[in-house]
């Protein structure tokens, strides 16, 4: 199994993934763009409008958070059970399992950057974003792709031994989307509860973002940076170890 | 054909087994009641699917591996085929090998037959060395999948799918070909269609690796059968002999 062969299959399954989510039209892909976009939007109407939260720039901060975050929440929840619902492919094709989630985590990333692109381009429009911040997007966006990615390939390995594992993470992103600060401000928070608060880890990749699209390129979004940095690359480094003690046993098992 | 014969697979001490605790817990769930209530599954305690299994096969090499099921036949093809990675032996390759198991194995339901060949093409053959579309054209005229090779693959039907993943992976020859229970699941007359083609394969493959469960298949394509019991070859010689041995050990169990 040669690199340049499983590279090209990665693409061909890449494009695979997202001409059968698109169901090849381009209404298929407005729809499955559209999605994220009507989720931020409702949220945005019940927090400005409902709740009528006096948060100056609430779209913005927002923006920052949610879009990264459902991104974060779709690509776990699609990968953790790729290898044993795709086992009868590992267990009958020259195929390296790896393919499988990165195919599906390019294939999301995709989606994620059109309806990230289309609301900054938006706020950018409407003078609220310096279009200088947009360039400086890919270097969280990066930090993003990789920290999903190794978390993504973490699960789905485990998975592969703890079969329930898939119902567990989905239950727990549902209470991590309350823990962490996405649609409210760390700043609300009681001190004694921010401790924790802060100190989780899909805040550390979200929190650039944040900071970039309210405070603009300053020296707390450079921390915030070289923090996220810091957990992407130590998330890689265990879905490596995790990769490497598993990968002998994965289409064994699947 | 093959005048001089070559070393095409080389087995030394293959084994492979699996714990136990891989199915008898396999949930978060199932282990947190075992850690509770105190009940503790022995990590080395382990299933033995391959014992210590050694190998060789030459070119012209028709090998038939008879074994009841349930005894590794299958797993012993995914090691060879380099599906699975077994720590312990070693398995050397000098050659290209190429496995057919009985699954269908399009796996894009949205997608059409045509898209899922492509991707299939592309994972079984070389886009370097092989001329894909060829297959892929030379294939769907085989399947006789008509108009229906561009409708949505979850429009098939079991067998439909089943054409055309077998017609696409049978293709093409190679230097150990292994067959696994291939024949099963297809309409009859499609299978008809189906073993001439693999007749054809088998003859122009250097060497084959048959598993079935059908004597006369074995009789008519063998020329050397392995009987496996325990992880182990008992048998390895002549078709005759070797179902003598098959049996005999059938009524000894």
């Amino acid at each position: 199994m040669n690199i340049n062969k499983q590279f090209n299959v990665l693409l061909s399954m890449t494009l695979a993934n997202l001409k059968s989510r698109y169901r090849n039209t381009f209404y298929g892909f407005l729809w499955v763009v559209l999605n994220p976009i009507i989720t931020y939007l409702v949220q945005v109407f019940a927090f400005t409008m409902i709740f009528q939260s006096n948060f100056a720039n609430y779209p913005l901060y927002l923006l920052g958070g949610l879009i990264p975050w459902l991104f974060i929440v779709q690509s776990v929840d699609m990968c953790t059970g790729i290898f044993l619902h795709n086992g009868h492919i590992l267990k009958n094709l020259p195929i390296n399992p790896l393919v499988l989630p990165l195919s599906q985590m390019i294939d999301n990333f995709i989606n994620f950057i059109c309806a990230f692109l289309i609301l900054i381009l938006y706020f950018a429009s409407r003078g609220k974003i310096s279009p200088v911040v947009i360039p400086i997007l890919i270097a969280p966006v990066l930090s993003l792709f990789v920290m999903v990615t190794s978390l993504s390939i973490i699960f789905a390995v485990i998975n592969v031994k703890y079969r329930d594992l898939k119902f567990i993470v989905s239950f727990v992103f549902t209470v991590l989307f309350f823990l962490t600060p996405i649609f409210y401000s760390v700043h609300i928070v009681p001190a004694n509860i921010r401790m924790i608060i802060s100190k989780n880890p899909f805040y550390f990749v979200i929190r650039p973002f944040q900071e970039l699209f309210m405070n603009g390129a300053t020296i707390t979004f450079f921390q915030s940076l070289a923090v996220s940095f810091g957990v992407s690359v130590t998330l890689v480094i265990i879905a490596f170890i995790c990769w490497n003690k598993m990968k002998r046993n994965i289409s064994f098992y699947a | 054909m093959h005048n001089k014969k070559n070393l095409i697979l080389e087995i030394q001490d293959l084994s492979l087994a699996f714990p136990k605790t891989l199915y008898q817990s396999t949930s978060l769930r199932d282990s947190f009641i075992n850690v509770l209530s105190g009940k503790r599954i022995l990590d080395n305690d382990q299933h033995v699917v391959l014992n210590k299994l050694n190998l060789n096969i030459w070119s012209g090499d028709r090998v038939g591996i008879l074994a009841k099921n349930g005894t590794g036949k299958s797993t012993l093809c995914r090691c060879i085929s380099g599906y699975y990675k077994p720590r312990d032996g070693i398995i050397k390759r000098y050659g290209l090998i190429r496995a057919l198991f009985e699954s269908s194995l399009a796996f894009y339901p949205e997608l059409s037959g045509r898209e899922n060949m492509k991707i299939l093409a592309e994972i079984f053959y070389d886009y370097k060395t092989d001329n894909l579309q060829e297959i892929i054209e030379e294939s769907i005229i085989f399947s006789e999948l008509n108009e229906s090779i561009d409708a949505p693959l979850k429009t098939y039907s079991k067998g439909m799918q089943l054409r055309l993943s077998l017609s696409l992976l049978s293709a093409l020859s190679t230097d150990l070909l292994i067959l696994d229970e291939v024949f099963d699941g297809a309409d009859e007359f499609f299978r008809k269609k189906l073993a001439t083609r693999v007749r054809n394969l088998i003859d122009s493959s250097s060497s084959v690796i048959l598993v079935s469960h059908q004597e006369s298949q074995i009789m008519e394509i063998c020329n050397r059968v392995l009987v496996m019991k325990d992880g182990q070859f008992i048998f390895d010689g002549d078709p005759l002999t070797a179902f003598e041995v098959y049996r005999s050990g059938e009524t000894g169990f």
